[in-house]
């Protein structure tokens, strides 16, 4: 591989030096090189550069072109200018060779023109429609009806979906393995128990914001898609402890969840998962109101693997769950407790002795936790990686304080109402110098 | 680069957008002058006014102006995520209404469907409570409407939409002295959009209010000079008649104690239908049931009802704010009008006016031609009382170096020499008495 890129670029070096060679028939590089070499080295080369090579010459056009260069394209830099007729250009071109394409926040992009992509491009791995808005059912049934090999979907923000789409891709694409139908709102129950009883391959299911999930959707997922690893429920407000108790019986690889916003979870879905899914490494409860430190207490024994925690407004929460999550998790790297107003310098001392303070923590955001004072941040100093610490609205903390941390700390970025220092005029300083300048006359 | 010298830029610039989420009668944006920051958010909500604290000013307005044209030089304006990116607008548009950069990129984002109409006037809106003066503004404001309304909409959501122009445009007006640019956008409400002359009546009145509050303001008079040019497109509304009787009576009084000596069969025969319908007014003698002015039959009586219930205002605001300029610079533009409308009369109808009807006049003409023979028109006899009586009683009534004897002089002046000769001022007023 590394020879390749050696390759490229000399590649490069010989394309800007020697234009000169190119406009000539027969140029040095190409009566050096047998075409199969050239369209290895093309192959490595960005959409950009592809396209750069196909306006050399007649025969680069046809080389840079050929449709084994573009197994993987993402339009998302050209997002403004991406039509229909690229969309059918690129299939007609590409064929079957395409593996991978991208098509985020190509918002003109419309359903005729996924209907042909689909029919010529059949082997499709990974299709990105992340903001396609004008996308509609009938994209998922050509997709169900010519590309069997699909395994990543993102139809986030794909408003127009319905449960229709969800059961024609269950039908025709059963080797999914990642779905993303993010505020899809039209999705219901039907349409998940569908794509679940169709693709049992699943292993990351990302539904935030479908208000109209619910329990019953959840447990047909987890009792028919067990490899699940990564799922995000967030927004979801219907989903009870029920869900997450399936989900942590069926689904024990499970590394990734998030539950942000669903405000009827209470301590029994933290136990479960303390008990079922050890793996666990990142968990979102923002808002999850009922959690206590009982919860975390269970959690933190028994997940020790946890590495990014995001407990905004678990309001109930106090110093013994930083405790405890300072105990248990050695690897954690993002703490968020945002609007945890019960916590004290206590936990924030517990937490910064801790053996993952002084390891693994990067990120930690205390905002609006008004009890924090100075002492907190002395508490910090020990934790070497830290990066970035967010204080905004804690009234106690003082400028001093955040002083002393930042000498300590040289490096941490901390997020607080306070303004900049203002950096010394430039206009003061030469016109100084042109006084001294007529002093020394 | 910005991001590390000040962070809390997008935390504050979301807080302010949070509040316009949340608040949908926010109204009113003021920078509150505190000048040292604590950690404490610097954005207040209260009453439905949004505060922000002056120290985080220039640091934002920094941080988003050099957000803003960074993306805008690399091209990558709308590849950035929308929501970023409505938040900076929303905080430089709110900081400096008068950056043109700003509500061109919030245009485009317009044009192509993210950024919701109704939205962006309420943004505009309240930029306006800050910045009464913002040109940029209102022009932002017009471009919107005027592709609002390039649609068919519904007539409740329209008159919404002009209900609402005529109250930022009023508030505006309330919060700047001489805001141009406020009354300007009123005419264009006024003249652009048709269902909005349905309010002409409404705004008379209101209009009538706020000049009498404000006596110097000649962009208020302004207006009311707009909406005296358009009496003649309201002439069907006789509703109206029974709303000037008691003013027309007063301006008619004159007729009780002077004689109109002239011959009558030099008039014309609009002229003399008019003046009977004067003397019936004043005779109390009714002619037609419902109409005392017997408008029907004479279109001019509202037209001139208008114009007089003008002209006894603007004595009333004379004698009541002695000293102001603007009041007689209307007075001059209401006596231009009754001028041409007396000649309209006595040339008869059939031969229009060729002075109002905005071709400019050469310029030898333009103050030669405008005289009028008094001795035909008794209309034009009745207003030369007017202004008489005004003269003299302000001359009477103050000191002579004072401002306001000086300022009916130069009327006197003006009228003499622009609108007609001497003799005709001071010779045809005799008393019966």
């Amino acid at each position: 591989m590394l020879q390749s890129f050696n390759c490229l670029i000399t590649l490069f070096f010989f394309s800007l030096q020697l234009r000169r060679v190119f406009m000539e028939e027969e140029a040095l590089i190409n009566k050096k090189l047998p075409k199969e070499l050239l369209l290895r080295i093309f192959s490595w080369l960005d959409v950009v550069s592809l396209c750069r090579c196909a306006q050399v010459s007649k025969s680069w056009n046809i080389l840079a072109l050929d449709g084994s260069n573009w197994q993987r394209i993402d339009l998302f830099d050209f997002q403004r200018d991406v039509e229909g007729p690229v969309i059918e250009n690129i299939s007609r071109r590409c064929g079957g060779f395409l593996r991978k394409l991208s098509l985020k926040g190509c918002q003109s992009i419309a359903d005729g023109s996924m209907k042909l992509f689909a029919q010529l491009c059949n082997n499709v791995e990974d299709l990105n429609l992340d903001g396609c808005k004008k996308i509609s059912d009938s994209t998922c049934q050509a997709l169900s009806k010519h590309c069997p090999k699909l395994q990543r979907l993102d139809l986030r923000s794909c408003i127009e979906i319905t449960d229709l789409s969800l059961k024609v891709l269950a039908d025709g694409c059963p080797a999914l393995t990642h779905i993303n139908i993010a505020w899809c709102e039209n999705v219901t129950q039907n349409g998940i128990e569908a794509l679940a009883r169709g693709c049992r391959k699943l292993r990351s299911f990302m539904c935030m914001g479908c208000a109209r999930v619910n329990d019953s959707a959840i447990t047909v997922l987890a009792e028919h898609c067990p490899n699940l690893e990564v799922v995000n429920l967030s927004g979801c407000v219907n989903i009870t402890d029920e869900s997450v108790l399936r989900l942590a019986e069926n689904c024990h690889g499970l590394h990734y969840l998030c539950l942000s916003g669903c405000t009827m979870l209470s301590d029994a879905s933290l136990i479960v998962l303390a008990q079922q899914c050890h793996l666990l490494s990142t968990l979102e409860v923002a808002g999850c109101s009922q959690f206590t430190d009982a919860g975390f207490q269970a959690l933190a024994r028994s997940c020790r693997l946890l590495e990014k925690m995001d407990l905004e407004e678990c309001i109930l929460i106090t110093d013994t769950t930083l405790m405890h999550l300072g105990m248990g998790c050695p690897r954690l790297e993002k703490l968020s407790l945002s609007h945890c107003e019960l916590i004290t310098d206590e936990g924030i001392r517990h937490l910064g002795m801790s053996p993952c303070a002084a390891e693994n923590l990067t990120v930690l955001e205390l905002d609006n936790c008004p009890l924090i004072t100075d002492a907190s941040l002395d508490n910090l100093v020990s934790c070497h990686n830290l990066q970035r610490i967010d204080l905004y609205d804690c009234q106690l903390i003082t400028h001093t304080g955040i002083r002393r941390l930042r000498s300590n700390l040289p490096n941490i970025l901390v997020h607080a109402y306070f303004a900049p220092a203002t950096p010394p005029p430039a206009v003061g300083s030469t016109r100084q110098r042109v006084c001294r300048c007529c002093a020394i006359l | 680069m910005h991001d590390d010298i000040f962070p809390a830029a997008e935390k504050i610039l979301t807080d302010i957008e949070n509040i316009f989420k949340r608040d949908k009668l926010l109204k009113d944006f003021e920078i509150v002058p505190v000048t040292v920051g604590e950690n404490k958010s610097p954005v207040l909500h209260a009453e439905h006014t949004l505060g922000l604290q002056e120290w985080c000013v220039r640091h934002l307005y920094v941080h988003v102006y050099h957000k803003v044209m960074n993306l805008k030089r690399q091209q990558r304006l709308r590849r950035e995520d929308p929501s970023v990116l409505s938040r900076l607008l929303l905080g430089g548009v709110l900081l400096n209404p008068d950056c043109t950069t700003l509500w061109n990129i919030r245009r485009e984002f317009v044009v192509l469907g993210r950024f919701d109409p109704l939205t962006e006037l309420h943004i505009n809106a309240i930029t306006l409570s800050r910045r009464p003066k913002s040109a940029e503004s209102f022009v932002y404001r017009r471009w919107i409407l005027k592709r609002m309304t390039a649609e068919p909409l519904e007539s409740a959501t329209l008159s919404s939409i002009i209900e609402e122009e005529l109250q930022v445009s009023l508030m505006a007006a309330d919060r700047y002295a001489n805001n141009y640019h406020a009354w300007n956008h009123r005419m264009w409400v006024m003249s652009h959009i048709p269902q909005a002359q349905d309010k002409f009546y409404d705004e008379w009145t209101t209009s009538e209010i706020w000049v009498s509050k404000h006596v110097s303001e000649h962009s208020g008079l302004q207006y009311r000079e707009f909406l005296l040019n358009q009496v003649d497109q309201h002439l069907e509304h006789t509703d109206y008649c029974l709303k000037f009787q008691s003013s027309l009576e007063s301006f008619l009084s004159p007729l009780k104690h002077s004689i109109f000596n002239s011959d009558f069969s030099k008039h014309s025969t609009v002229s003399q239908r008019l003046y009977q319908s004067f003397v019936d007014l004043l005779d109390k003698k009714e002619s037609c049931s419902q109409c005392p002015m017997n408008c029907k039959e004479n279109n001019f009586m509202l037209q001139i009802g208008f114009l007089a219930y003008e002209l006894l205002l603007v004595t009333d605001l004379i004698h009541l704010y002695p000293g102001h300029e603007a009041l007689w610079c209307h007075r001059r533009f209401v006596l231009f009008c009754f001028f041409s409308l007396s000649k309209k009369i006595s040339c008869n109808s059939t031969k229009e006016s060729d002075i109002m009807d905005g071709i400019p006049l050469p310029k030898t003409q333009k103050l030669c031609v405008l005289e009028i023979d008094s001795d035909k028109c008794f209309l034009w006899w009745l207003v030369m009382q007017h202004e008489d009586a005004l003269i003299k009683d302000c001359v009477i009534k103050t000191t002579e170096e004072s401002y306001q004897t000086k300022l009916a002089l130069r009327h006197e002046k003006w009228i003499k020499s622009v609108l007609i000769c001497k003799e005709n001022l001071s010779c045809r007023t005799q008393s019966v008495s």
